[in-house]
């Protein structure tokens, strides 16, 4: 179980970034989403990074955060994701829907 | 809302635990309070006792002011000659004891066989009217003691004592003095004195009944209370000093001190008692809370499931040639329903085959599900090829705003040749057992449907062998947190791959090996099978 304590963000305006630090699931995509959406009211169209360097582990509950700012009209930049969490936006058909960079 | 709690709790009653607090609280104080009074009365009688030993050494010390002149009277009496001479000097030297300043209202000398004093000073003895026998007998008892004798004189309005004593060299002589008392028997206290503080009487026997008293500090006798007696040596007799506490000896805190435990231990005790019931309170409220929301978790999960279970197809068609299975499991976790469905249309002898999942939990999931379910339905009741359909059913979502996207997997199943088409939105590729082993159908991936992407979805066909089943599952059967989805899918194809029997037991077996007892997400499986 991943305790969603251990999971936190944190927030760059410009450019924007969230960076995410620790496993993004059910207990702790809303903090993820309150990142992204802190965001998203700041930034105007401008794409959104998201840098999961620190990520270890995302669900669906995660990329419905990705999902939900690319439709809010923000391209989204996945940065930096583990195998385990490109695989997931692999398997989803995310990758042609969000960049997704090294 | 909160729930009403009066009704169910007993206010008026306290409970077990308070009256326990109370109970042996009240059962402490009192024992502590007994204890305190027990050390305090042990203490009282240690300093009264005290006290009367002091006391009766003062009077012990004054006895010698009356032995005293009166062993001077004796020793001069004998050089007092039968022919007078020698009365003047006895008169000079004893007249400063008798009357004002002396200790004796009348001093006489005797001869032990006459009935009349041979020399007076002061008043006239009472002695003198007593009778022959009573004077023989004092002079008897005198003669036989060393020291003074006590002649009792109190049984008058003017009480006396009378002391006898003889002269030292047995010459039939005997010294005579009466020493008067006050008429009222009582004697003022002084500050400061051995009986400061202490009520006392002093009588002539350690009977210590009434008419044999002396002096006393109070008209109020007997004394009462805490009482300790002391016996002084007088003459051929013993005072009995008798002496009680007037207030408290060890000060009046200590005396204080058992009510002082008393009392405070009984408030801390009801403070103590009143804290205990406040949180058996708040604890049979805290009880009474959870029940509530635990019955209303339970409406709104049973809520949750009817309306998710309300979305999904009543009933399943029948084609010849194709059996099939399904599988709805609601996940244990919250209340929030989940956006999983599965959907079977017969299509003119083909099936077409639908499993999608809506991204989020809860009303707004299911009803965006809802929306997706039955749009892709009507898509494929126009006879819309499967990429198709979905193409056109992400292009209707696109502007919708609900924030949820959907990954589905779509497809059309010839019954007779076994021929599958399948598009996928996002949605793992339909798992393919036939002779003893499991393969993920080749089917190419688009973007979920709502997602914000603009696109042409794919499909591909291919013809099954005989005897083959097609299963297709959302992630909640196979994903586990904190684990690779390839993980999950191959854990997924292996249990499929081992499963045989009966279709619905396959499915149920694969559900049963991948979730154990309770998934805790919601998971739906699809299964078609031909025959062999």
């Amino acid at each position: 179980m991943t305790d969603g304590d251990d999971f936190r963000c944190e927030v760059e305006h410009d450019p924007p970034v969230v960076r995410a630090f620790g496993a993004i699931d059910i207990d702790s995509c809303d903090v993820f989403a309150a990142a992204a959406e802190q965001l998203m009211g700041a930034c105007g169209d401008r794409p959104v990074v998201f840098d999961l360097s620190e990520v270890t582990f995302m669900d669906s509950s995660g990329l419905a955060v990705l999902v939900k700012t690319n439709v809010a009209g923000h391209p989204v930049i996945v940065r930096n994701a583990s195998t385990t969490v490109r695989r997931i936006i692999d398997v989803t058909g995310l990758s042609g829907v969000l960049v997704v960079e090294p | 809302m909160l729930p009403t709690v009066g009704h169910r709790s007993t206010p008026w009653t306290p409970s077990a635990v308070s009256l326990v607090v109370v109970v042996a609280g009240v059962v402490v104080t009192v024992a502590l309070a007994l204890a305190a009074r027990a050390a305090h009365d042990e203490n009282e009688d240690r300093l009264l006792r005290q006290r009367t030993r002091e006391a009766a050494a003062v009077l012990q010390a004054a006895v010698p002011g009356l032995e005293a002149p009166l062993a001077t009277s004796a020793a001069l009496a004998e050089v007092v000659d039968d022919d007078g001479r020698g009365v003047e000097v006895f008169r000079r030297t004893m007249g400063t004891q008798v009357g004002q300043g002396g200790p004796f209202v009348s001093l006489s000398v005797w001869r032990v066989d006459v009935p009349t004093p041979t020399i007076v000073l002061g008043e006239e003895p009472r002695l003198a009217s007593a009778g022959d026998a009573e004077r023989r007998a004092l002079f008897r008892r005198a003669v036989a003691t060393d020291g003074f004798t006590i002649h009792d004189l109190l049984g008058s309005d003017t009480p006396r004592l009378g002391y006898a004593f003889p002269t030292p060299d047995d010459a039939g002589l005997l010294v005579y003095a009466e020493q008067a008392l006050p008429v009222d028997r009582t004697a003022v206290v002084q500050p400061d004195s051995a009986f400061d503080g202490l009520e006392y009487s002093l009588s002539l026997r350690m009977d210590g009944s009434p008419d044999t008293l002396l002096l006393a500090s109070t008209s109020d006798l007997p004394l009462r209370g805490r009482v300790a007696v002391e016996a002084i040596p007088f003459g051929d007799a013993s005072l009995r000093l008798a002496v009680s506490p007037e207030g408290d000896l060890g000060g009046s805190l200590l005396a204080r001190l058992p009510l002082l435990v008393l009392g405070v231990g009984l408030v801390m005790v009801l403070v103590a008692g009143a804290l205990t019931e406040r949180l058996q309170r708040r604890r049979r409220y805290a009880e009474v809370l959870a029940e509530e929301n635990a019955r209303l978790y339970g409406e709104q999960r049973a809520g949750s499931l009817l309306l998710q279970q309300s979305l999904l197809p009543r009933s399943l068609p029948t084609v010849a040639g194709v059996e099939i299975a399904v599988r709805y499991v609601a996940g244990v976790e919250g209340t929030h329903v989940g956006g999983d469905w599965y959907d079977v249309i017969d299509k003119e002898g083909s099936l077409v085959v639908v499993v999608g999942d809506v991204s989020g939990r809860g009303l707004t999931a299911a009803s965006s599900m809802a929306s997706v379910r039955y749009t892709v339905r009507t898509l494929a009741a126009e006879g819309l090829s499967p990429e198709e359909i979905l193409t056109r059913s992400n292009h209707l979502d696109e502007g919708q705003g609900s924030g949820h996207f959907a990954t589905v997997v779509c497809g059309v199943a010839h019954a007779t040749d076994r021929t599958v088409t399948f598009a996928s939105a996002g949605h793992p590729r339909p798992l393919v057992v036939a002779g003893g082993d499991a393969r993920w159908l080749d089917v190419p991936i688009g973007p979920p449907v709502g997602a914000g992407a603009e696109v042409q979805y794919a499909s591909s066909t291919e013809t099954l062998p005989p005897g083959a089943t097609l299963l297709l599952a959302t992630d909640g059967l196979f994903e586990r947190r904190d684990e690779a989805i390839d993980v999950g899918l191959e854990r997924f194809r292996a249990a499929a791959a081992r499963a045989e029997g009966p279709l619905q037991s396959v499915v149920d077996a694969i559900l049963a090996e991948l979730t154990g007892e309770s998934a805790t997400d919601d998971v739906a499986i699809l299964a078609l099978r031909w025959p062999a």
